[in-house]
C-alpha cells in the first residue's frame, strides 16, 4: 500500500491537473475506439458512393453476372457465393458444434472437458490460411475420391474447412449458455424419472436456447466475413450457382483478387472493392445484432 | 413375508409394505445412441483437427531446415526460405503492439475505472456552484455542459462498449480496407510493413480494450477502496495498486490478441497486396516505413497459389512455423496466467 | 386455500408447542432404548408397515465421509421428517432414497435401503425407473422454463403416461393450485410465485403417481403464509403418499410429521466431520421426551 507521501496541503492544483490531463488522455484513447467505428462506416460509404455513381444500385442489387473487366458489376453471384458456402459451413458446423457442446456440458466428466476443450479451441485461433491450404491439400484430393469429377476450386471444401473453424465457436458459446441451466433444473428433471438423453434435450437445450441459437448467428456471421480459406479453396470465378461442386467467387475472394494486383487508386475496380466491403459491412452486422437481440429478448432469467 | 435378516435382534422383525418389485436395470437403446452420438461428434470434430495438422506435418516437414529459416524468398521452391517472411512478421508484429497496447490499455482504464465510476459528488458540486451564482457567463455555461456531460456519460459508455463488442466482430477484411483508405490513401504510408502493422493495429484493438478490461474487473473493488481510503485519489489508486493486479491478465489478452494478428492474412492483402521480393526486411522498426508488406501468412499463401506441388511443402513447411510460433505464444499466454493469476 | 391455524403456530420464535400430527397420538408408549445404535425400533405400531429400512446407510463424496450408520425405517403413507443441524447430511440421506446421488460424480453409497423387500441401491435396480416411482420437491422451487402445462406434462411423458387433460388438471387439484392457475395454464412457469411454483413442482411430482415423495426443505424459500399452504398439503398427500421431508423448522417437524428422525455431526478422529442418525422416533416422543442428549439440546434450540 502506498499512503499518499506528501501533505494533503501540498497536494498542489499542479498535481491535480496533472491528473485531469492523465484522464483526458485516457478518454481520448477510448474515443480512437469510437473513430474506428466512424472511420470504417465513412470509408466504405464515401468509396463506395463512388463506384455507386459509375454503377447504378440497381444493376448492382440485380445484375447476376460479375465481371468487372467487361462493366459488369451484379453482385449476387458473389454474394450468393458468400451464402452457400456460409450454409454448407453451418451444416458442418452445427452438429459437431451442438454435438461437442451437449457431450461436454452433460456428459463429460470434468478431467475430460478440460482436456477436450481446450482442443477443440485450438481450431478457433488456427490462422484462416492454414484452413485453405489443408482445404486444397487435403480435403479436396479426399472429396475427389467421393465425387470423381470435383475440380480443385469448389465450394464444398471451402464450406467445409470454414464449418471446421465456426464449429469450436458454436460449441463454446453454446456449452457456456448450457453451463448457465442452473443444476436445479437437471435435478428437477432427473427426479422425475428422466434419462440423460432427456434431460439434455428437453431440458438444458430448451433452456439454453437463446444462447444456442445466437452462437449459431454469430458463427454464420463469422463464416461469411471469412477470407483466405475461400479464397483458395473455392476459386475466383464468380459463379451464380447453387452447386456446392462448383467453384465460386465470394466477396471476400473478389476483395482479394483485387488487392493482389495493382488496381490503381480511382479506378472503378478499386472502387468496387470499397462496394462490395459496404454490403459486407452491413450483413455481418445486421446478423450480429440479430444475435445479440436473440441472446436479449429470448434469455431466460433464473432466480 | 419379510425373510431379511436385521442387524440386531429387535422383538420381531416388522413386515415390510407391499410394493411392486422395483424394475431391473435395462438398456435403453435411444440413450446409448444418443451418447455415442455426441461423443462421436466431438471425435469427429477433433479427429478433422489431428488430419489437419497431419497433413500440413506430413506434407511439410521435410522441408524443414535451418536454411528454410534463414534463406531469402526464391523463384525456385528448393532454395526458397522463409526468413524475410519471419522478420516482417516480427516487424509487424513491434509496430502492432506499440500501437494497440497503450491505446488499448488506456481505453480499458478509461471505461472499467473512471467513466463507469458514480460522479453524483462532482454533480451536487457543480448544481451548488450553479445555484449560489457564483459562476457567471461563460464559466456557468463550462458548469452546464459538464453537468450535462454528466448526465448522458452513462448512455455514451454504454453505446461505446456496443460499439467495441460490434468491432470485434468486424470481418477482418474490412479493416484492410479501412487501412487501405486511410493509412495508405489519406496518410500517404506506403505499401509497407508500417501501414501492415498499423492495420492490425486497429484490427487487434478492440480485442486488447475486452481483455483489459476484463482483467481489470477481475480486481476486486476492495484493493482499490482500501487505496483510496487512505487518501490517494482514484487515479493514484488505480495506477498503483490496480493496474500492477491487472497487468499479468492484460498481458496474457495481449499475447492472445498477438497470436490472432500474426496469423492475419487477409487485411494485409488488401493493404500491401502480394508482393514478391527478395529483399530482407531489417528488423529495426523504426524502418518499417520503408520495407516491403512481407509476413509469414503472405508468405504461405504466395506459396499455396503457386500450382507447383514442391511449393505446396514449402508453403506446409511455413505453416508449421507459423503453427509453433503460434503454440508458443499460447503457452506464453497460459504460464503468465497460472502463474500470476491470483485468487482473491 | 384455507389455512385453518392457530395464530401462536405461525409465531416462529415461540418455544417448541407440540401440535402433533394426526395419525401419531399414540399414548406414550416408549419403546426400548433407541438412540444411534443401529436396530433402534422407530414404528410404532400406529405407524403402519414400513415402506423404507435403512440398514448401515454410509455415503461418501471422494473421500469425505459425509453420512455413516443410518439406519431405521420409514413408515408407508405417513410423514416422515428428517431434522438435524446444517451440513449433518440430512439431504445427502434423503437423495439416496431415489438414488440421485448417483448423479453426483465422486459420490459413492454404501449400506442397504430396501424399498419393500428389494434393495434399492442394487446395481441391477433401474434408477431412472426408480425416481419416476419415488419423485423428489427440491429446496428451490425447479420449474422448467416452460409452460405450467408443459411442466407437467414433462413427468408423464417421461414416465410414459399419457398427458391428458384431465391428469394435468387432478395434479394441479391435488397440489391445491388448480383455482389459481386453471385460466392460464400456457403461462411460462416463472410468472408464478415463489409458493405457487413449489406447489407446481409439487404437482409435477404427484402427476407422475409416484409412491413417494421426498421433500428437501420444501419450505424454505417460502414465507409463513405459503408455507402453511404446503404443510396443509403435505398433511393431504400423506394420505395416499409416502412423505420424507428434511426441514430445518422444528415447529413445521412438529406440525406435519409422524415419524421424526434427528441427525446430526460427529467428528471423526481424521477430523472429517459426519453426519449420523443420533435418534428416530414419533413426532411426540422426540419433542416430548428425547432420548438421545443432543436432541434434546437441538429441540431446546441449545445447540444449531
Ligand atoms: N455434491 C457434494 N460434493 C461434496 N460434498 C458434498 C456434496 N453435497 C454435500 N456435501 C457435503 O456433505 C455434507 C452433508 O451435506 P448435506 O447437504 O447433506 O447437509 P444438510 O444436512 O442437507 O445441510 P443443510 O441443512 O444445510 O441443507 C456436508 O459436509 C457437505 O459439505
Ligand atoms: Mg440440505
Amino acid at each position: 500500500m502506498t499512503p499518499p507521501d506528501r501533505p494533503r496541503a501540498r497536494r498542489s492544483a499542479r498535481g491535480r491537473f496533472g491528473e485531469k490531463a492523465v484522464l483526458l488522455a485516457l478518454a481520448a484513447a477510448a474515443t480512437i475506439s469510437v473513430l474506428v467505428t466512424v472511420g470504417i462506416v465513412v470509408v466504405l460509404v464515401e468509396e463506395g458512393a463512388l463506384f455507386f455513381t459509375d454503377v447504378p444500385i440497381t444493376e448492382f442489387f440485380t445484375g447476376t453476372q460479375w465481371f468487372p473487366l467487361e462493366g459488369k458489376f451484379g453482385v449476387l453471384p458473389l454474394l450468393n457465393a458468400s451464402i452457400v458456402i456460409a450454409l454448407i459451413a453451418a451444416v458442418v458446423a452445427v452438429p459437431l458444434g451442438l454435438g461437442s457442446a451437449i457431450y461436454l456440458s452433460e456428459y463429460a466428466p470434468e478431467r475430460l472437458r478440460r482436456v477436450v476443450k481446450p482442443i477443440l479451441e485450438i481450431l478457433a485461433g488456427m490462422p484462416t490460411i492454414v484452413l485453405g491450404f489443408f482445404a486444397l491439400d487435403a480435403v479436396t484430393p479426399a472429396l475427389q475420391m467421393v465425387f470423381p469429377g470435383l475440380g480443385l476450386y469448389n465450394a464444398l471444401a471451402a464450406g467445409i474447412v470454414v464449418g471446421l473453424l465456426i464449429t469450436p465457436l458454436i460449441s463454446s458459446l453454446s456449452e457456456d449458455a448450457m453451463r448457465a441451466v442452473p443444476n436445479s433444473m437437471r435435478e428437477g428433471a432427473f427426479g422425475l424419472g428422466a434419462t440423460r438423453r432427456v434431460v439434455s434435450l428437453r431440458v438444458v437445450v430448451p433452456a439454453a436456447l437463446s444462447g444456442i441459437v445466437a452462437s449459431i448467428v454469430l458463427a454464420i456471421s463469422r463464416a461469411i466475413g471469412e477470407t483466405m480459406a475461400v479464397t483458395l479453396a473455392a476459386g475466383t470465378i464468380p459463379n451464380l450457382s447453387w452447386n456446392p461442386l462448383e467453384g465460386m467467387q465470394t466477396i471476400t475472394a473478389y476483395i482479394v483478387q483485387v488487392s493482389k494486383g495493382e488496381a490503381t487508386r480511382g479506378s472503378l475496380q478499386y472502387d468496387s472493392i470499397f462496394a462490395v466491403g459496404l454490403l459486407l459491412f452491413v450483413v455481418t452486422l445486421v446478423i450480429n445484432i440479430i444475435a445479440v437481440r436473440i441472446v436479449r429478448k429470448y434469455r431466460t432469467v433464473y432466480q | 413375508m419379510s425373510t431379511l435378516e436385521t442387524p440386531a435382534p429387535p422383538p420381531q422383525p416388522p413386515a415390510a409394505a407391499t410394493v411392486r418389485p422395483l424394475a431391473k436395470k435395462r438398456a435403453r437403446p435411444s440413450e446409448q445412441l444418443f451418447k455415442w452420438l455426441v461423443v462421436g461428434l466431438t471425435a469427429i470434430t477433433m479427429a478433422m483437427l489431428i488430419w489437419l495438422l497431419t497433413s500440413v506435418l506430413i506434407r511439410g516437414a521435410g522441408s524443414i531446415s535451418w536454411a528454410f529459416l534463414t534463406d531469402k524468398p526464391s523463384s525456385n521452391p528448393a532454395k526458397a526460405g522463409f526468413n524475410s517472411a519471419l522478420r516482417g512478421s516480427i516487424v509487424l508484429m513491434m509496430v502492432t503492439i506499440f500501437f494497440a497496447w497503450p491505446i488499448g490499455v488506456a481505453a480499458a482504464l478509461y471505461l472499467e475505472k473512471f467513466a463507469a465510476q458514480s460522479a453524483t459528488l462532482t454533480e451536487r458540486r457543480l448544481r451548488e456552484r450553479l445555484a449560489t451564482g457564483r459562476v457567471t457567463g461563460l464559466g456557468a455555461t463550462w458548469a452546464r455542459t459538464r453537468l450535462w456531460w454528466l448526465r448522458i456519460r452513462p448512455r455514451v459508455v454504454h453505446l461505446v462498449d456496443v460499439n467495441i463488442s460490434n468491432l470485434a466482430a468486424v470481418p477482418s477484411i474490412i479493416y484492410g480496407l479501412l487501412g487501405l483508405a486511410i493509412f495508405v490513401g489519406v496518410l500517404g504510408i506506403s505499401k509497407s510493413l508500417l501501414a501492415g502493422g498499423l492495420t492490425l493495429a486497429v484490427l487487434i484493438l478492440p480485442i486488447i480494450i475486452i481483455a483489459a478490461r476484463e482483467a481489470l474487473r477481475a480486481v476486486p473493488m476492495s484493493i482499490e477502496q482500501g487505496a483510496m481510503a487512505l487518501g490517494a485519489t482514484r487515479w493514484q489508486a488505480v495506477r498503483r495498486q490496480v493496474f500492477p493486479a491487472a497487468l499479468p491478465g492484460i498481458l496474457t489478452g495481449t499475447i492472445l490478441a498477438m497470436s490472432r494478428a500474426i496469423g492475419e492474412t487477409a487485411p494485409l492483402i488488401v493493404v500491401g497486396g502480394v508482393v514478391y521480393s527478395t529483399a530482407v526486411p531489417s528488423l529495426n522498426p523504426l524502418d518499417a516505413g520503408n520495407e516491403a508488406l512481407l509476413a509469414m501468412p503472405l508468405q504461405i499463401y504466395f506459396w499455396t497459389d503457386q500450382p507447383q506441388a514442391s511449393f505446396q511443402a514449402i508453403a506446409a513447411a511455413g505453416i508449421i512455423v507459423l503453427l509453433a510460433t503460434l503454440l508458443v505464444m499460447n503457452l506464453a499466454a497460459i504460464i503468465l496466467r497460472n502463474r500470476y493469476s491470483k485468487r482473491w | 386455500m384455507t389455512t385453518n391455524v392457530d395464530p401462536e403456530k405461525t409465531a416462529k420464535d415461540s418455544p417448541i408447542e407440540i401440535h402433533l400430527a394426526t395419525g401419531a397420538a399414540d399414548g406414550g408408549a416408549s419403546p426400548p432404548a433407541a438412540g444411534a445404535q443401529p436396530g433402534a425400533t422407530s414404528a410404532e405400531p400406529s405407524l403402519g408397515p414400513p415402506i423404507f429400512r435403512l440398514h448401515d446407510l454410509g455415503v461418501w463424496y471422494g473421500n469425505h465421509h459425509a453420512v455413516k450408520g443410518v439406519t431405521m425405517e420409514v413408515p408407508k403413507n405417513a410423514i416422515t421428517a428428517l431434522i438435524g443441524p446444517s451440513g449433518c447430511g440430512k439431504s445427502t440421506a434423503l437423495r439416496c432414497l431415489n438414488r440421485m446421488n448417483d448423479l453426483i460424480p465422486g459420490a459413492r453409497v454404501e449400506g442397504r435401503v430396501l424399498f419393500g423387500d428389494e434393495d434399492l441401491l442394487s446395481s441391477d435396480v433401474d434408477p431412472v425407473d426408480l425416481r419416476g416411482r419415488i419423485g423428489m420437491v427440491f429446496q428451490k422451487p425447479n420449474p422448467f422454463p416452460k409452460s405450467i402445462k408443459d411442466n407437467l406434462e414433462f413427468g408423464m411423458k417421461v414416465n410414459g403416461i399419457k398427458p391428458t387433460a384431465e391428469r394435468v388438471e387432478q395434479a394441479l387439484v391435488d397440489a391445491a393450485l388448480w383455482d389459481e392457475v386453471k385460466d392460464r395454464l400456457k403461462a411460462e412457469a416463472f410468472s408464478l410465485s415463489g409458493g405457487q411454483q413449489q406447489r407446481l413442482c409439487i404437482a409435477r411430482a404427484i402427476a407422475v403417481e409416484p409412491e413417494v415423495i421426498l421433500m428437501d426443505e420444501p419450505c424454505s424459500a417460502l414465507d409463513p403464509i405459503a408455507t402453511l399452504a404446503i404443510e396443509d398439503l403435505m398433511k393431504k398427500l400423506a394420505e395416499r403418499y409416502t412423505l420424507v421431508v428434511v426441514t430445518h423448522n422444528m415447529q413445521q417437524a412438529a406440525r406435519i410429521s409422524d415419524q421424526v428422525a434427528f441427525m446430526t455431526v460427529e467428528g471423526t478422529a481424521e477430523g472429517n466431520r459426519t453426519g449420523v442418525l443420533a435418534e428416530v422416533g414419533t413426532a411426540r416422543q422426540i419433542f416430548s421426551a428425547p432420548k438421545d442428549p443432543r436432541t434434546e439440546a437441538y429441540i431446546t434450540g441449545r445447540v444449531g
